[in-house]
């Protein structure tokens, strides 16, 4: 070890440089003060043995130079000194003394104190040592986190978390938290929203949530429907989740058009839907968790509920309602309720629920990952001020333009498969449609509603009629699909282009008994009824609408312009 | 008269420093009566802290040659000197001078070969 030996005196100089230097010691001698520092910030001994008198600035001072100067590093000093008193003892720890060496020398204590020191030193290099390299990794890992947060925020916020309507609040624990949220438009142009809360915190929480986000993204942009979505979600989550691991999740299609919602929650607190006199409507889980059940018996079961414009719906994680104030209760759904009964105000219920939350906890930290999304419902001409569906297709200049699709669905079939995403698709590889990628969705979906609902299962659109009526034909809708057993739906869908320009042609023909539809007798184009908007929302998107036969038969056309652009 | 050095300490320090045993007395009978000097000169200019220093330092040295009645009147005089009593200074410098001397006489008989 390299050691520092101040002391002014020559003999006891002489006397522990001898014995150190026997001992393989490699000894620096100081004879003053300023010696002492200087041979210090020169030799950087790792030990300094120090006569606390000394002439020049004495050990005391010398002592505290030293120990200003390595700052972290342990350098232990050892006062030479025959002091008697506390005083003088207490003086030189002070100082940054570690320990005294008494004269006359014993060369067996001089040995064992080193030996000790050597020892503390080792443990305080290795202690310091590992904790550079906890930092190092500490670093790096919030270096690393850094940047799957941003590509984690670049898939789960691709979509339109962010449009007027949507309010919402993620409080994360850390870099990372098992909250996710996403919105997205459809071809429709609907709003889908998705709030999940997976099991646990931190990396392994927010993995997940990657799949989860692209799927949804993915598929709520190409038309499909809520239990398609979830059905996929839930296998996916199924198939990669660690036994134990899994989202519970709500979610959430607006549908401006008709004023309505479908709703599903598997796991997540109740849903509310606040009407604007603060009127509350909940929606309680029924089902597990995503991710818990295999795909072949996830069954997704949704609810349709009108919803006005105005009205808004409010998703929370259980982080809300555990949320403790300083005397250990949890915030709990009464508190909740309250609050969102004073909410309908211009500001929105959610800042409210904050402020109320806020006031709860107190001082006292969060306990859980606590996010909320308030969506509000929006009339239609509202909906211009949203974010559009983003098209994933980029331009091809071999299009095709001539072309001609029979498709038909029977039986079966009809009850449990979704062909509009697929149709939709086939159709936006026309250039020219692309731009009305949401009218054309809209057109494929009202026809085809009106095919399988009032042709292929004979529903009576009377029923929507009032509001308590919704539930009831949705109800009448999922036990007649589920017991079809013959039927056939046919979509003939023609694109025709010349010099003078181009048609798509969308025929779709059921096996039902047809429905009335001559001059909407039953509905009135002024009537704010909610059945009749099917056949005036087509009327509206479509350039020709024609009913055919008993209704059963029923064809749309759009038609296009010619640009330069479309003859390459 | 009693030897001012423990014989026995200076048996135990001539084994521990084998050949720097001659060195480390030498070293003592040059440097003491320098440092004697220097407190003789502090306590003619009454520089109480200079005095002290200087009769620690001896003290220090005295104690690992041996010469334990040489510590404990050097012991007196850094006390006096922290105390600023001069008069009990003045009185112990000759008595640590006689001392010194003494011991000094003891050393130099130590260094002769065969002893």
């Amino acid at each position: 070890m390299k050691i520092l030996v101040a002391e002014d005196n020559a003999t006891d100089r002489l006397m522990l440089t001898t014995l150190l230097r026997r001992d393989g010691h490699d000894v620096d001698q100081a004879t003053d003060g300023y010696e002492a520092v200087t041979l210090f910030q020169k030799g950087r001994p790792q030990l300094v043995l120090l006569d606390a008198l000394m002439p020049g600035i004495d050990g005391l001072e010398v002592a505290r130079r030293i120990k200003t100067d390595v700052r972290e590093d342990f350098v232990p000093v050892i006062f030479l000194t025959s002091l008697q008193g506390a005083d003088e003892l207490a003086r030189c720890l002070a100082a940054g003394g570690d320990d005294f060496l008494s004269k006359p020398y014993n060369p067996v204590i001089l040995r064992a104190k080193i030996s000790a020191f050597e020892r503390m030193r080792q443990m305080h290099a290795t202690a310091q040592e590992q904790r550079d390299e906890i930092r190092g990794h500490h670093e790096r890992l919030l270096r690393e986190q850094d940047a799957a947060r941003q590509i984690f925020d670049r898939i789960a916020h691709n979509g339109c978390v962010d449009a007027p309507n949507i309010d919402y609040l993620i409080s994360p624990k850390a870099i990372f938290n098992g909250d996710l949220l996403l919105a997205s438009r459809s071809p429709a142009g609907h709003m889908v929203i998705f709030l999940g809360d997976f099991t646990g915190h931190g990396l392994p929480a927010s993995i997940g949530g990657i799949p989860l986000a692209e799927i949804f993204y993915s598929m709520v942009r190409k038309g499909f429907g809520m239990r398609d979505v979830l059905r996929e979600i839930n296998a996916k989550l199924n198939e990669i989740l660690p036994v134990g691991f899994f989202c519970c999740g709500a979610m959430a299609r607006l549908d401006f058009y008709k004023a309505q919602v479908e709703l599903w929650n598997g796991g997540l607190p109740d849903l509310y839907q606040i009407a604007g006199d603060g009127t509350l409507h909940s929606l309680a889980s029924h089902h597990l968790p995503l991710g818990l059940e295999p795909a072949a018996r996830f069954e997704p079961e949704t609810q349709i509920r009108p919803m006005a414009p105005g009205d808004r719906l409010l998703m929370c994680t259980d982080g809300v309602l555990e949320a403790r104030n300083d005397r250990d209760e949890m915030f709990g759904s009464d508190r909740l309720e309250d609050a969102l009964r004073m909410g309908g105000s211009a500001t929105g219920t959610l800042s409210l629920v904050r402020q109320v939350l806020a006031r709860h906890t107190g001082e006292t930290a969060l306990d859980d990952d606590l996010s909320m999304v308030e969506v509000r419902m929006l009339s239609p001409s509202e909906i211009t001020s949203l974010p559009q569906a983003q098209s994933s297709l980029v331009p091809a200049q071999t299009a095709p333009r001539d072309w001609r699709l029979d498709y038909r669905l029977a039986n079966e079939t009809l009850s449990t498969f979704n062909p509009l995403p697929l149709l939709h698709q086939v159709l936006l590889e026309v250039p020219e449609l692309r731009p009305r990628s949401g009218d054309i969705f809209n057109i494929l979906s009202e026809l085809y509603a009106n095919a399988l609902d009032h042709g292929v299962l004979g529903l009576p659109s009377s029923v929507k009629k009032s509001s308590a009526g919704f539930a009831e034909y949705y109800r009448r809708r999922s036990e007649a699909l589920a017991e079809l057993r013959s039927g056939e739906i046919r979509f003939r869908l023609e694109s025709q282009f010349g010099s003078w320009g181009g048609r798509l042609t969308i025929r779709v023909t059921d096996s039902g008994s047809g429905f009335a539809h001559g001059g909407h007798q039953d509905c009135p184009a002024d009537a704010a009824t909610l059945h009749g908007r099917g056949i005036l929302l087509l009327e509206r998107l479509c350039d020709e609408l024609h009913f055919h036969g008993a209704g059963n038969d029923v064809e749309a056309i759009l038609r296009w312009e010619v640009t330069d652009g479309a003859h390459g | 008269m009693a030897p001012m050095v423990d014989p026995a300490h200076l048996t135990d320090l001539r084994e521990l420093m084998a050949e720097d045993f001659i060195l480390l007395l030498e070293t003592y009978l040059n440097d003491g009566p320098r440092q004697l000097a220097a407190m003789r000169s502090a306590f003619t200019e009454r520089h109480a802290q200079s005095l002290r220093s200087q009769a620690h330092s001896l003290k220090g040295a005295s104690s690992n040659i041996g010469a334990t009645l040489l510590v404990s009147r050097l012991q007196q005089l850094e006390d006096s000197a922290l105390r600023e009593d001069w008069s009990a200074a003045g009185a112990l410098l000759p008595e640590v001078t006689a001392d010194f001397e003494q011991v000094c006489l003891e050393l130099t008989e130590a260094l002769k070969p065969g002893v």
